[in-house]
């Protein structure tokens, strides 16, 4: 079987107290608290595991412990040529402890591992666990003015709609970014509101004229309490809809990680169409993000012209979408056992049409933009992330594929349709912003050649199979999708009464940002903003909006609805009675 | 009169100033795909900018509260040292209308700019505030060098009497540093106008508009009029002292139409520089190619010692 070579090295590290599988390539290998630094290590970097996820767990009303479980990629190493385990051998390996609720206290892996650096801060936020000899200990999730000692995810800590007092403006502490020492140096914030980032992000660049020595940063600012709603509260066909709205652009691939993960926890399988419609969407969603990303790599040099051009093209990918699911985005299409809708021949006819322009054009605008020798000298030998670097942080999709790692879901843990596609993985030495665009570039051609195929192979079978089902109480298992941005897992522990017990979702970004601190330094001020870019950093969006009058100073809070409702009828206006 | 002819002559041009710019951003739509606005939609910002009140944070000085006036009176002033409606037999204006007066308004509006960037102590605007100063610092040099081989040229330094050497033949394309130096000049007279690929003291997306970021409203509208004043100048200057020959017309306001349009066409072309590619960084893009302008200069200097 499938990991066993591992676990039985495993073995002769550490001691196993149990070993449990999951799925044919998954198995969890519960270890002793004190061998858990050691067991991450020597399956991280002994055995060639990347860390794909951390997922800490309040389990008291299981076995009176909390838990953590460290899941490893095991792939190879990737560092030089053959540096790799065999195909048939990849695989994911979790490594379980179990922390009394007394001492709330684990040892450190970030200090051998440094991957695991946010999983282990976020453990304190959410849960109170305190890693110890974690070398940063600051907030990461939560705000610095969240109250002391509530931890959101433990079960017994709050009613999810509970909301805590802010304190007032002036009252909020400080947060403590890691200034490098000596003199000389400016602060430069980029953001928290930055007019290249959606998003609120803050970045505090520390600067000697124009050249960035160290960068540090604080994200987290909004909060959407996902995970906590899906817990106890949500069924299974709800949760794709929940899952998809993670990501204005890579939510397909969320939705299918997410369902992925608990029809694999009952070994479901879904008929191979709908795979291949699956696999299809998330093509469509990378060709957007992918044309969304070198678009934005213009724009924030200064170059409107190319990013006009591209954001044509993209167009023609959110009229395949709509061939496709039957709306621009594609949302709402996933449910357990397969697709809601199916694909008529005429539009399969259209979308091979509507492909084959997206090809040409995208060929035509990308051999414009690399003529541009300006645009070339503001792309090469920027942002640089180091191989090594790269190796230690564990970041996934074009980031650590620019880097020369060859890194890719759909490549090492094949799943769906993509056991019968045949595709190239991008790989492109540098590891400057030059080479993630190259890796998006290629990767557009790779994924007009996917859809192709799956056009092409996918049989005349039923979309969906009857979702009848029992889960199983305590299990749980771990979904990977290959998004736009990289691998998003999504790990679902199964609950009572048909409901979900703990959630939890990584998306693609959360691996990259880590590792962005050392893509910054010794570039210049003016390319900071296009480093973020180059990374395609993942966005959300608030889904309210606050009309202030003026001159009355009164305010008014209009939900996401009205806000719609007044922009189609422009009636009602939510001003008229604020005056 | 010639005071009635001057003032004729600054506010034709900022009543037609924002015209030259919406039909730029018209045509620059056409070459990105799109539609585009208006060609008057410059109009309609600066009127709604206009109506629109002022804030000012709780750092600033009265630098930053009369910066705008300041940099609108140093552009206009700069504006009315081009003799387009007066000559060299106006008595009241020649002596105003001199090239050094005209480079120190232009560096008094730098000035400005820079301290209203340092006052607001937005890191931006600061950021801003020292490329705007490094930006004069290459691109001055090479206008002087330009501009003295002219000078020595002719003898003089008042502008009307420049342009009346040009016009009538005596001085000009026939000698070969005069030919030289206008390829100069006119290079770093656009890069004065603040366009892409030189808009780093602007840089959207890197500075968030910089120095302009900082302000908003009735300021920001008179801020936009006073950049929009000193391009118009910028690209005048190249013509009277490079290509004077809209005065060759006796008649002072048809002079002044034919001035306009050619600063027009000038400012309008630029689209084919300023929508290509991508912003220069100010210690590699910008450092290199000034430096072609600089070497260029100093060919035409060159050519003039030796007596060409």
């Amino acid at each position: 079987m499938k990991c066993d070579k591992f676990i039985e090295a495993l073995g002769q590290r550490v001691k196993i107290l149990e070993v449990t599988r999951q799925y044919e390539d998954q198995v969890t290998a519960l270890v002793e608290l004190n061998d858990l630094p050691e067991a991450v290590r020597f399956l991280y970097y002994d055995m060639g595991g990347y860390l794909s996820t951390m997922i800490p767990n309040d389990e008291r009303s299981i076995n009176k412990h909390y838990a953590l479980y460290y899941a490893l990629s095991m792939e190879g190493g990737k560092m030089f040529e053959g540096d790799e385990i065999a195909q048939d051998e990849k695989c994911f390996v979790t490594v379980k402890v179990l922390i009394s609720p007394e001492s709330l206290v684990f040892p450190s892996v970030t200090p051998l591992v440094p991957a695991c650096v946010w999983y282990e801060r976020e453990a304190y936020d959410m849960f109170g666990l305190i890693a110890e000899g974690l070398p940063d200990k600051r907030r990461l999730v939560l705000s610095d003015d969240w109250p002391d000692n509530l931890f959101p995810l433990r079960k017994d800590a709050m009613d999810y709609r509970y909301r805590p007092d802010m304190k007032e403006h002036y009252m909020e502490p400080e947060y403590d970014f890691l200034r490098p020492e000596g003199s000389g140096m400016i602060d430069v914030p980029l953001g928290p509101l930055h007019i290249t980032a959606d998003e609120p992000g803050h970045f505090r660049l520390y600067c000697d004229g124009d050249t960035i020595i160290d960068a540090d940063y604080r994200l987290f600012y909004q909060h959407r309490g996902m995970e906590k709603l899906a817990e106890n509260r949500m069924n299974y066909d709800q949760m794709g809809y929940l899952a998809e709205r993670v990501c204005g652009i890579c939510g397909y691939a969320h939705a299918i990680a997410c369902i992925e993960a608990a029809e694999k926890a009952i070994n479901l399988e879904i008929p191979a169409r709908a795979q291949a419609i699956r696999i299809v969407c998330s093509e469509i969603e990378r060709l957007h993000s992918h044309l969304l990303n070198i678009g934005l790599a213009c724009e924030v040099t200064g170059n409107y012209n190319a990013f006009m051009h591209i954001f044509r093209i993209r167009e023609y990918s959110m009229k395949l979408a709509e061939l496709v699911t039957g709306g621009r985005k594609t949302y709402g299409n996933v449910v357990m056992g397969g697709l809601r809708r199916d694909m008529t021949g005429h539009e399969i006819k259209e979308s091979l049409r509507i492909l084959h322009i997206i090809e040409t054009q995208v060929e035509e605008v990308w051999d414009a933009v690399m003529d541009d020798q300006r645009q070339m000298k503001r792309w090469k030998g920027v942002g640089i992330l180091d191989k090594q670097v790269a190796r230690d942080f564990s970041p996934v999709g074009p980031n650590i594929r620019g880097s020369g790692i060859k890194r890719d879901t759909r490549y090492d843990h094949p799943y769906d349709f993509f056991k019968q596609v045949k595709f190239d993985v991008a790989v492109v030495e540098g590891g400057d912003v030059f080479a993630r665009e190259m890796v998006r570039y290629m990767e557009l051609k790779s994924s007009v050649s996917i859809i192709r195929q799956c056009f092409e192979l996918m049989p005349q079978t039923a979309i969906i199979v009857d979702p009848k089902f029992h889960v199983k109480p305590e299990n749980y298992s771990l979904a990977y999708v290959e998004a736009p941005r990289g691998e998003n897992v999504h790990w679902i522990m199964q609950g009572s009464a048909q409901k979900v017990y703990r959630w939890r979702c990584r998306a693609a970004t959360y691996n990259n940002w880590p590792s962005l601190r050392f893509q910054f330094r010794g570039n210049t001020i003016a390319d900071a903003a296009l480093i973020v870019c180059s990374l395609d950093p993942c966005y959300s969006c608030t889904e309210r909006v606050t009309v202030v009058d003026v001159r009355s100073k009164k305010s008014k809070i209009l939900t996401h609805n009205d806000l719609k409702a007044f922009s189609q009828t422009l009636k009602n206006s939510p001003m008229k009675d604020l005056k | 009169m010639d005071f009635i002819y001057l003032l004729t002559q600054l506010v034709s041009a900022i009543i037609v100033a924002p015209l030259f710019d919406g039909i730029s951003r018209k045509l620059r739509a056409k070459f990105q795909s799109r539609i585009g606005p208006s060609i008057f939609q410059t109009y309609y910002d600066i009127f709604k900018l206009l109506k629109r009140g002022r804030t000012k944070s709780s750092s600033t000085s009265y630098v930053y509260q009369i910066a705008p006036y300041l940099l609108f009176i140093s552009a206009a002033a700069m504006f009315c040292t081009l003799p387009i409606t007066y000559g060299a037999n106006s008595s009241a204006l020649t002596h105003f209308s001199d090239i050094f007066v005209l480079l120190y308004f232009g560096a008094l509006f730098r000035f400005i700019f820079i301290v209203a960037g340092i006052d607001t102590a937005n890191p931006y605007a600061g950021i801003s505030a020292s490329r705007e100063g490094t930006i004069g610092f290459y691109t001055e040099e090479v206008a002087v060098i330009c501009l003295i081989v002219v000078m020595m040229g002719t003898g003089s330094t008042g502008l009307p009497f420049i342009s009346s050497l040009v016009q009538t033949g005596e001085y000009g394309y026939a000698i070969p540093s005069f030919a030289i130096a206008s390829t100069a000049f006119l290079w770093v007279m656009y890069v004065e106008t603040g366009r892409k690929p030189y808009d780093l003291a602007e840089a959207e997306q890197e500075l968030q508009e910089g120095v302009l970021g900082e302000f908003c409203g009735k300021d920001f509208a008179i801020i936009d009029i006073a950049i929009l004043l000193k391009q118009i100048t910028v690209l005048g200057f190249f013509l009277v002292v490079f290509m004077p020959w809209a005065g060759l017309v006796d008649n002072p306001i048809l002079s002044l139409v034919l001035f306009l349009v050619e600063v027009g066409f000038l400012y309008v072309m630029s689209v084919f520089i300023d929508n290509f590619g991508p912003r220069f960084t100010i210690n590699k893009g910008m450092k290199r190619t000034m430096l072609f302008a600089l070497a260029i200069s100093c060919t035409s200097l060159v050519l003039y010692i030796m007596g060409i």
